[in-house]
Protein backbone atom coordinates (compact mmCIF):
# COMPACT_ATOMS: atom_id res chain seq x y z
CA UNK A 1 0.00 0.00 0.00
CA UNK A 2 1.19 3.49 -0.86
CA UNK A 3 -0.01 5.00 2.03
CA UNK A 4 1.27 9.19 0.79
CA UNK A 5 -0.05 8.62 -2.62
CA UNK A 6 -3.64 6.67 -1.74
CA UNK A 7 -3.54 10.26 1.25
CA UNK A 8 -2.66 12.60 -2.04
CA UNK A 9 -5.53 11.43 -4.18
CA UNK A 10 -8.19 11.12 -1.64
CA UNK A 11 -6.89 14.96 -0.59
CA UNK A 12 -7.48 15.81 -4.31
CA UNK A 13 -11.21 14.27 -4.37
CA UNK A 14 -11.72 16.40 -0.50
CA UNK A 15 -10.45 19.32 -2.27
CA UNK A 16 -12.50 19.78 -5.02
CA UNK A 17 -15.36 17.97 -3.19
CA UNK A 18 -15.12 20.87 -0.90
CA UNK A 19 -14.45 23.48 -3.06
CA UNK A 20 -17.50 22.67 -5.56
CA UNK A 21 -19.99 22.11 -2.73
CA UNK A 22 -19.13 25.51 -0.85
CA UNK A 23 -20.26 27.54 -4.19
CA UNK A 24 -23.00 25.05 -4.39
CA UNK A 25 -24.00 26.41 -0.71
CA UNK A 26 -23.57 29.96 -1.42
CA UNK A 27 -22.54 32.87 0.32
CA UNK A 28 -25.20 32.77 2.85
CA UNK A 29 -23.25 30.31 4.81
CA UNK A 30 -20.47 33.39 4.90
CA UNK A 31 -23.08 36.16 5.56
CA UNK A 32 -25.77 34.83 7.74
CA UNK A 33 -23.70 33.18 9.94
CA UNK A 34 -26.04 31.35 12.05
CA UNK A 35 -25.08 29.19 15.31
CA UNK A 36 -26.82 26.09 12.77
CA UNK A 37 -24.36 27.57 9.81
CA UNK A 38 -21.35 27.85 12.44
CA UNK A 39 -21.77 24.31 13.54
CA UNK A 40 -22.69 22.75 10.37
CA UNK A 41 -19.30 24.40 8.63
CA UNK A 42 -17.43 22.77 11.59
CA UNK A 43 -18.82 19.36 10.57
CA UNK A 44 -18.37 19.56 7.38
CA UNK A 45 -14.69 20.26 7.86
CA UNK A 46 -14.38 17.46 10.42
CA UNK A 47 -15.74 15.25 8.00
CA UNK A 48 -13.61 16.57 4.69
CA UNK A 49 -10.34 15.81 6.77
CA UNK A 50 -11.90 12.46 7.47
CA UNK A 51 -12.07 11.79 4.23
CA UNK A 52 -8.72 13.40 2.89
CA UNK A 53 -6.57 11.48 5.75
CA UNK A 54 -8.49 8.31 7.43
CA UNK A 55 -7.52 6.17 4.85
CA UNK A 56 -8.54 3.05 7.82
CA UNK A 57 -11.62 3.72 6.09
CA UNK A 58 -13.60 4.13 2.49
CA UNK A 59 -13.44 7.27 1.55
CA UNK A 60 -16.76 6.69 -0.38
CA UNK A 61 -18.98 6.91 3.49
CA UNK A 62 -17.49 10.00 4.00
CA UNK A 63 -17.92 11.44 0.54
CA UNK A 64 -21.61 10.55 1.36
CA UNK A 65 -21.69 12.07 4.73
CA UNK A 66 -20.04 14.89 3.13
CA UNK A 67 -22.97 14.78 0.34
CA UNK A 68 -25.79 14.06 2.93
CA UNK A 69 -24.86 17.62 4.76
CA UNK A 70 -24.83 19.83 1.23
CA UNK A 71 -28.27 17.89 0.19
CA UNK A 72 -29.63 18.94 3.65
CA UNK A 73 -28.29 22.45 3.87
CA UNK A 74 -29.63 23.42 0.56
CA UNK A 75 -32.74 21.50 1.35
CA UNK A 76 -33.20 24.03 4.61
CA UNK A 77 -32.04 27.12 2.47
CA UNK A 78 -34.67 26.34 -0.32
CA UNK A 79 -37.49 25.72 2.78
CA UNK A 80 -36.17 28.91 4.08
CA UNK A 81 -36.56 30.76 0.86
CA UNK A 82 -40.48 29.07 0.27
CA UNK A 83 -41.60 29.11 3.78
CA UNK A 84 -41.25 32.53 6.34
CA UNK A 85 -42.40 30.36 9.09
CA UNK A 86 -39.83 27.73 8.78
CA UNK A 87 -36.98 29.95 7.78
CA UNK A 88 -38.10 31.17 11.31
CA UNK A 89 -37.92 27.85 13.01
CA UNK A 90 -34.62 26.93 11.63
CA UNK A 91 -33.06 30.60 11.85
CA UNK A 92 -34.34 32.00 14.82
CA UNK A 93 -36.09 35.57 15.64
CA UNK A 94 -34.41 38.71 16.18
CA UNK A 95 -34.61 39.64 19.48
CA UNK A 96 -34.70 43.13 21.18
CA UNK A 97 -31.96 43.84 23.46
CA UNK A 98 -32.80 47.61 24.21
CA UNK A 99 -36.15 49.65 23.53
CA UNK A 100 -36.49 53.18 24.19
CA UNK A 101 -33.24 53.66 25.95
CA UNK A 102 -34.06 50.35 28.30
CA UNK A 103 -32.25 47.61 28.57
CA UNK A 104 -34.56 44.64 28.61
CA UNK A 105 -32.60 42.27 31.19
CA UNK A 106 -35.69 39.41 30.32
CA UNK A 107 -34.55 38.93 26.69
CA UNK A 108 -30.77 39.15 27.48
CA UNK A 109 -30.98 36.48 30.09
CA UNK A 110 -33.55 34.90 27.41
CA UNK A 111 -30.47 34.77 24.58
CA UNK A 112 -28.02 33.97 27.55
CA UNK A 113 -26.16 37.45 26.97
CA UNK A 114 -24.14 39.25 29.62
CA UNK A 115 -24.20 42.96 30.42
CA UNK A 116 -20.70 43.27 29.74
CA UNK A 117 -21.16 40.74 26.49
CA UNK A 118 -23.64 43.59 25.26
CA UNK A 119 -21.51 46.29 26.08
CA UNK A 120 -18.77 44.89 24.39
CA UNK A 121 -21.25 44.08 21.02
CA UNK A 122 -22.58 47.86 21.22
CA UNK A 123 -18.43 49.52 21.55
CA UNK A 124 -17.50 47.48 18.26
CA UNK A 125 -20.47 49.60 16.89
CA UNK A 126 -18.42 52.58 18.14
CA UNK A 127 -20.84 53.38 20.58
CA UNK A 128 -19.59 53.72 23.85
CA UNK A 129 -22.69 55.20 26.40
CA UNK A 130 -26.17 52.89 26.20
CA UNK A 131 -27.47 56.56 26.56
CA UNK A 132 -26.67 56.46 22.83
CA UNK A 133 -28.86 53.78 22.17
CA UNK A 134 -32.67 53.82 20.98
CA UNK A 135 -32.80 50.16 19.86
CA UNK A 136 -30.69 46.86 20.31
CA UNK A 137 -31.68 44.09 18.50
CA UNK A 138 -30.01 40.57 18.58
CA UNK A 139 -29.76 39.10 15.00
CA UNK A 140 -29.66 35.18 14.76
CA UNK A 141 -26.69 35.42 13.46
CA UNK A 142 -24.82 36.64 16.67
CA UNK A 143 -24.80 40.41 15.53
CA UNK A 144 -26.40 43.38 17.18
CA UNK A 145 -27.93 45.77 15.29
CA UNK A 146 -28.28 49.18 16.84
CA UNK A 147 -30.91 52.35 16.26
CA UNK A 148 -29.39 55.06 17.85
CA UNK A 149 -31.19 58.18 19.27
CA UNK A 150 -32.14 60.92 17.13
CA UNK A 151 -29.43 63.50 18.79
CA UNK A 152 -26.99 60.74 18.40
CA UNK A 153 -27.34 59.62 14.75
CA UNK A 154 -24.67 61.41 12.15
CA UNK A 155 -26.13 63.92 10.20
CA UNK A 156 -26.53 62.72 6.32
CA UNK A 157 -26.41 64.99 3.05
CA UNK A 158 -29.96 64.71 3.09
CA UNK A 159 -29.61 66.99 5.65
CA UNK A 160 -27.61 69.54 4.71
CA UNK A 161 -29.70 69.63 1.09
CA UNK A 162 -26.71 68.72 -0.54
CA UNK A 163 -26.67 68.16 -4.32
CA UNK A 164 -26.94 64.90 -5.32
CA UNK A 165 -24.22 63.16 -7.38
CA UNK A 166 -24.23 60.79 -9.29
CA UNK A 167 -22.68 57.59 -7.75
CA UNK A 168 -19.94 55.58 -9.15
CA UNK A 169 -17.60 52.76 -8.69
CA UNK A 170 -13.71 52.97 -9.48
CA UNK A 171 -13.32 50.62 -12.30
CA UNK A 172 -9.51 49.26 -13.34
CA UNK A 173 -8.32 49.89 -16.57
CA UNK A 174 -4.58 48.39 -16.44
CA UNK A 175 -3.43 45.93 -14.46
CA UNK A 176 0.49 45.46 -14.85
CA UNK A 177 1.14 46.87 -18.36
CA UNK A 178 -2.31 45.23 -19.67
CA UNK A 179 -5.00 47.54 -21.20
CA UNK A 180 -8.23 45.94 -19.83
CA UNK A 181 -10.47 46.11 -22.82
CA UNK A 182 -14.12 45.37 -21.69
CA UNK A 183 -13.60 47.95 -18.29
CA UNK A 184 -12.76 50.51 -20.75
CA UNK A 185 -15.75 49.39 -22.76
CA UNK A 186 -17.96 49.87 -19.51
CA UNK A 187 -17.20 52.97 -18.94
CA UNK A 188 -17.06 54.75 -22.74
CA UNK A 189 -13.57 54.99 -23.50
CA UNK A 190 -11.37 54.34 -25.94
CA UNK A 191 -7.92 53.40 -25.78
CA UNK A 192 -6.95 57.02 -27.47
CA UNK A 193 -8.84 58.62 -24.92
CA UNK A 194 -6.38 56.38 -22.35
CA UNK A 195 -2.97 57.35 -24.32
CA UNK A 196 -3.68 60.55 -24.20
CA UNK A 197 -4.26 60.73 -20.51
CA UNK A 198 -1.60 58.62 -19.63
CA UNK A 199 0.52 61.40 -22.18
CA UNK A 200 -1.04 64.23 -19.94
CA UNK A 201 1.31 62.54 -17.16
CA UNK A 202 3.86 62.09 -18.88
CA UNK A 203 3.75 58.35 -19.23
CA UNK A 204 4.37 57.47 -22.91
CA UNK A 205 4.33 53.35 -22.49
CA UNK A 206 1.48 51.32 -21.09
CA UNK A 207 3.85 48.96 -20.14
CA UNK A 208 5.23 51.21 -17.33
CA UNK A 209 1.82 51.84 -15.44
CA UNK A 210 1.27 49.18 -12.95
CA UNK A 211 -2.52 50.25 -11.93
CA UNK A 212 -4.70 52.61 -13.60
CA UNK A 213 -8.37 53.33 -12.90
CA UNK A 214 -10.93 55.73 -13.20
CA UNK A 215 -12.11 56.68 -9.85
CA UNK A 216 -15.46 57.44 -8.75
CA UNK A 217 -14.82 60.69 -9.36
CA UNK A 218 -14.50 60.25 -13.25
CA UNK A 219 -10.68 61.31 -12.86
CA UNK A 220 -7.76 58.84 -13.58
CA UNK A 221 -5.61 57.18 -11.26
CA UNK A 222 -2.29 56.13 -12.35
CA UNK A 223 0.66 54.15 -10.65
CA UNK A 224 3.54 53.37 -12.31
CA UNK A 225 6.15 50.20 -11.73
CA UNK A 226 8.55 53.25 -11.21
CA UNK A 227 8.61 54.16 -7.15
CA UNK A 228 11.48 56.55 -7.20
CA UNK A 229 10.78 58.89 -5.06
CA UNK A 230 9.01 56.93 -2.21
CA UNK A 231 11.08 55.82 0.63
CA UNK A 232 10.35 52.28 1.74
CA UNK A 233 7.98 52.28 4.31
CA UNK A 234 8.46 50.25 7.81
CA UNK A 235 6.05 50.89 10.46
CA UNK A 236 7.52 47.45 12.37
CA UNK A 237 8.84 48.85 16.00
CA UNK A 238 10.71 45.29 16.36
CA UNK A 239 13.86 44.60 14.72
CA UNK A 240 13.51 41.36 14.22
CA UNK A 241 14.14 38.70 13.44
CA UNK A 242 10.78 36.87 13.00
CA UNK B 1 -25.24 28.25 -24.15
CA UNK B 2 -21.23 29.09 -24.84
CA UNK B 3 -18.30 27.21 -24.12
CA UNK B 4 -17.47 28.57 -21.11
CA UNK B 5 -21.09 27.99 -19.30
CA UNK B 6 -20.81 24.16 -20.88
CA UNK B 7 -17.87 23.78 -19.36
CA UNK B 8 -18.40 25.38 -16.11
CA UNK B 9 -20.94 22.60 -15.34
CA UNK B 10 -18.97 19.88 -17.92
CA UNK B 11 -15.73 19.78 -15.13
CA UNK B 12 -17.67 20.03 -11.89
CA UNK B 13 -20.08 16.95 -13.59
CA UNK B 14 -16.92 15.38 -14.40
CA UNK B 15 -15.09 15.66 -11.29
CA UNK B 16 -17.97 14.19 -9.32
CA UNK B 17 -18.25 10.59 -11.70
CA UNK B 18 -14.30 10.14 -11.60
CA UNK B 19 -14.39 11.12 -7.99
CA UNK B 20 -16.94 8.04 -7.41
CA UNK B 21 -15.33 6.08 -9.92
CA UNK B 22 -12.26 6.10 -7.78
CA UNK B 23 -14.08 5.55 -4.36
CA UNK B 24 -16.35 2.57 -5.99
CA UNK B 25 -13.56 1.20 -7.88
CA UNK B 26 -12.65 -1.63 -5.90
CA UNK B 27 -15.15 -4.01 -6.57
CA UNK B 28 -14.33 -4.19 -10.32
CA UNK B 29 -10.45 -3.29 -9.87
CA UNK B 30 -9.86 -6.14 -8.20
CA UNK B 31 -10.71 -8.42 -11.09
CA UNK B 32 -7.94 -9.94 -13.18
CA UNK B 33 -7.11 -7.82 -16.84
CA UNK B 34 -3.90 -9.96 -17.18
CA UNK B 35 -2.94 -13.66 -15.96
CA UNK B 36 -0.18 -12.24 -13.37
CA UNK B 37 -3.21 -10.61 -11.43
CA UNK B 38 -5.67 -13.86 -11.83
CA UNK B 39 -5.93 -13.74 -7.74
CA UNK B 40 -9.07 -15.23 -7.87
CA UNK B 41 -7.64 -18.25 -10.12
CA UNK B 42 -4.13 -18.81 -8.19
CA UNK B 43 -6.39 -18.79 -5.05
CA UNK B 44 -8.56 -21.72 -6.23
CA UNK B 45 -5.43 -23.10 -7.49
CA UNK B 46 -3.13 -23.24 -4.70
CA UNK B 47 -6.69 -24.70 -2.93
CA UNK B 48 -6.81 -27.70 -5.15
CA UNK B 49 -2.87 -28.19 -4.76
CA UNK B 50 -3.28 -28.20 -0.81
CA UNK B 51 -6.28 -30.45 -1.43
CA UNK B 52 -4.32 -32.82 -3.20
CA UNK B 53 -1.17 -32.04 -1.25
CA UNK B 54 1.17 -31.44 -4.44
CA UNK B 55 3.01 -29.13 -2.22
CA UNK B 56 5.75 -28.13 -4.60
CA UNK B 57 2.94 -26.78 -7.17
CA UNK B 58 1.47 -25.16 -4.14
CA UNK B 59 4.35 -23.34 -3.40
CA UNK B 60 4.40 -21.95 -6.57
CA UNK B 61 1.17 -21.02 -7.08
CA UNK B 62 0.87 -19.43 -3.60
CA UNK B 63 3.81 -17.11 -4.48
CA UNK B 64 2.44 -16.24 -8.00
CA UNK B 65 -0.71 -15.72 -5.82
CA UNK B 66 1.10 -13.06 -3.62
CA UNK B 67 2.29 -11.27 -6.51
CA UNK B 68 -0.88 -11.17 -7.85
CA UNK B 69 -2.66 -9.66 -4.94
CA UNK B 70 0.45 -6.82 -4.75
CA UNK B 71 -0.98 -6.10 -8.36
CA UNK B 72 -3.92 -6.26 -7.61
CA UNK B 73 -3.62 -4.18 -4.40
CA UNK B 74 -2.02 -0.97 -6.35
CA UNK B 75 -4.78 -0.57 -8.14
CA UNK B 76 -7.69 -0.98 -5.57
CA UNK B 77 -5.84 1.10 -2.52
CA UNK B 78 -8.02 4.06 -3.53
CA UNK B 79 -10.61 2.73 -2.50
CA UNK B 80 -10.76 -0.28 0.02
CA UNK B 81 -10.26 0.38 4.41
CA UNK B 82 -6.54 -0.54 4.71
CA UNK B 83 -7.44 -2.73 7.50
CA UNK B 84 -9.06 -5.00 4.74
CA UNK B 85 -5.80 -5.01 2.47
CA UNK B 86 -3.65 -5.75 5.44
CA UNK B 87 -5.93 -8.76 6.62
CA UNK B 88 -6.07 -10.09 2.80
CA UNK B 89 -1.57 -9.58 2.81
CA UNK B 90 -1.32 -11.09 6.35
CA UNK B 91 -3.68 -13.94 5.27
CA UNK B 92 -1.75 -14.86 2.07
CA UNK B 93 1.53 -14.77 4.11
CA UNK B 94 0.01 -17.60 6.54
CA UNK B 95 -0.89 -19.71 3.72
CA UNK B 96 2.47 -19.30 2.27
CA UNK B 97 3.45 -20.83 5.63
CA UNK B 98 1.54 -23.40 6.31
CA UNK B 99 2.34 -24.28 2.82
CA UNK B 100 5.38 -24.60 3.31
CA UNK B 101 5.09 -26.75 6.46
CA UNK B 102 3.09 -29.01 4.25
CA UNK B 103 0.49 -28.54 6.81
CA UNK B 104 -2.83 -29.19 5.18
CA UNK B 105 -5.38 -28.47 7.97
CA UNK B 106 -4.23 -25.27 8.47
CA UNK B 107 -3.52 -24.69 5.30
CA UNK B 108 -6.98 -24.54 4.53
CA UNK B 109 -7.99 -22.68 7.25
CA UNK B 110 -6.13 -19.99 5.63
CA UNK B 111 -7.41 -20.43 2.25
CA UNK B 112 -11.07 -20.39 3.42
CA UNK B 113 -10.55 -17.09 5.42
CA UNK B 114 -8.94 -15.93 2.13
CA UNK B 115 -11.65 -16.85 -0.70
CA UNK B 116 -14.28 -15.27 2.11
CA UNK B 117 -11.90 -11.75 2.66
CA UNK B 118 -11.54 -11.61 -1.49
CA UNK B 119 -15.17 -12.30 -2.03
CA UNK B 120 -15.68 -9.46 0.47
CA UNK B 121 -13.32 -6.72 -0.77
CA UNK B 122 -13.99 -4.11 -3.11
Amino acid sequence: MQEALVTLVRAIITFFTILLYARLIGKQLIRNFTMFDYINGITIGSIAATLATDISSKAFVHWIALTVFLVLTILLQVIGLKNRYLSKVLDSEPVVLMDKGQILESNLEKVRITKDEFMQQLRSKSIFSPDEVQTAILEPDGSVSVLQKFAFQPAEKGDVKAKPKRVMITTELIMDGNVIKQNLEQRNKTEKWLQKKLREKGITDMKQVAYAAILPNDSLYVDVFDDKGVDDVNISDYEGPY
Amino acid sequence: MNTRKILLYLIPTAFVIISLVIMTSGSWLKHSFTDSDDVSGYLSATSSFVVSEEWSEAVRNAEQLDSAWHEVLARIQYSVERDDLATITETIARVQGAIAAEDRASAMIEISLLERLWEDVG
